[in-house]
């Protein structure tokens, strides 16, 4: 990858002498080699190092649940892991796309009914035999609130780690990528929250961690074209 | 995608595992191509673009420079740096304080067509005359005489009337003609 200073010493050169000719020369004699798949190895680094903040955080600050095990031996939180690790490998595939340049969110960002729907499909199972009372309290769970406020919140240093990221690629779609890298950061975040996180139902699931990373992917979206221009 | 692909895609291969040689034949092969490219976009901005194609042109190669590795192999090299060169535009539009120029989504969707680089100087030229044509005269030119398609699709894409079309058409090349003589009149000839 070129130097940032020899392309910032270039523009002003090139600016008051170069011709077009002249700058590839100085391109050429600058060239050296690079890695195709620079973004997918960045973008895995800076999705360690979220997840690294983000249990950081839930450790520090709200804590782990103490009976996961028992949880996962049951199965009551194999739908939540679920979900939030199928959210995290889809919202990770769409941010590399988005990465680069020509890719629009709008037809990408169809991977997100993937995982949407797997949760769908496991509350639809939840809901069976239910009547609407039990649904309507499982939904309404009181956790919903610190949903909505720990996953985007924890997510705002996850988030600059891959807008980081996406500074060195080449998005050409600078909302949709400050988006996807939203949606990212919480999907991420959500993986260690999953852990705190009393309620397990997918009903609960499919309502509010979609929410929290809407909120986080709509924030990404509205601080992209500042973060991210390149 | 380009007939151009599958060869800069091979220099591209080479130029990113560090080969100087393929990358200076990229670079100009590049240039070749984006000149065109990047005046087709200027134009559907309302821009002659003279004054600001060849920074446009600079800009993009040193953003190819720099974002060489954002190159996926299984993407068309020109349909790449195509996207980049439309968003050193829409920069260089915002740089200077500009924001009210769209690029229309069919420009972009025309960017995936690029004329062949053996094509650039007539596409240029006509490009120069048809830029001197208002956007109502231009445009009806451009999707019937340049892009083929009938009266009706020509209407639709430019939200005319298709009676508005034929007379922006009619008016246009009677107004090239009246500018520029057989030149223009040789245009209409070919591509009509």
């Amino acid at each position: 990858m070129a130097d940032g200073s020899f392309l910032a010493a270039l523009r002003h050169d090139w600016r008051q002498f170069l011709d077009t000719d002249q700058l590839i020369d100085r391109l050429v004699a600058d060239h050296r080699p690079v890695d195709p798949r620079w973004i997918e190895r960045a973008s895995l680094m800076a999705a360690l190092a979220a997840l690294g903040v983000a249990i950081v955080l839930v450790a520090t600050i709200i804590g782990f649940r103490s009976d996961i095990p028992a949880a996962v031996m049951e199965g009551r939180i194999v739908a939540k892991y679920g979900f939030v690790i199928l959210s995290s490998l889809v919202a990770g595939l769409v941010y590399c796309r988005m990465a680069r340049p020509g890719r629009q969110l709008k037809f990408i960002g169809l991977a997100y009914l993937l995982p949407l729907g797997f949760i769908g499909a496991a509350a639809g199972l939840a809901a069976s035999g239910q009547g609407l009372a039990d649904i309507g309290l499982k939904i309404a769970d009181p956790n919903w609130r610190f949903c909505l406020i720990f996953v985007p919140s924890f997510a705002i240093i996850p988030f600059f780690l891959f807008a980081a990221v996406l500074k060195r690629a080449a998005p050409t779609d600078l909302k949709g990528a400050g988006f996807a890298a939203g949606i990212l950061a919480t999907s991420v975040v959500s993986l260690a929250y999953a852990s705190h996180c009393p309620a397990d139902s997918p009903l609960f699931v499919t309502v509010w961690y979609p929410l929290a990373y809407l909120i986080g992917g709509l924030a990404g979206r509205t601080v992209a074209p500042r973060v991210l221009r390149w | 995608m380009s007939t151009r692909d599958p060869e800069l895609a091979s220099i591209m291969a080479a130029a990113q595992a560090g080969d100087a040689k393929a990358y200076r034949r990229l670079l100009d092969g590049l240039s070749v191509h984006l000149k065109p490219h990047i005046r087709r976009l200027l134009a559907g901005m309302g821009s002659n673009g003279a004054a600001e194609l060849d920074d446009i042109l600079q800009e993009t190669l040193i953003a190819v420079h720099g974002r060489l590795h954002t190159y996926d192999p299984t993407y068309p090299v020109t349909a790449w740096v195509n996207a980049i060169a439309r968003y050193k535009v829409v920069d260089h539009f915002r740089a200077v304080g500009d924001n009210r120029r769209k690029i229309p989504i069919e420009t972009v969707e025309s960017l995936m067509s690029e004329p062949e680089a053996e094509q650039a100087d007539a596409a240029r030229d006509v490009q120069r005359l048809l830029a001197t044509l208002p956007a109502n005269l231009r445009r009806p030119i451009e999707e019937v005489k340049l892009r083929g398609l009938s009266i009706a699709e020509a209407a639709h894409a430019v939200g005319m009337s298709q009676a508005a079309v034929k007379v922006g058409i009619h008016r246009g090349m009677k107004r090239l003609i009246a500018r520029f003589g057989i030149g223009a009149a040789s245009m209409a000839g070919n591509n009509g």
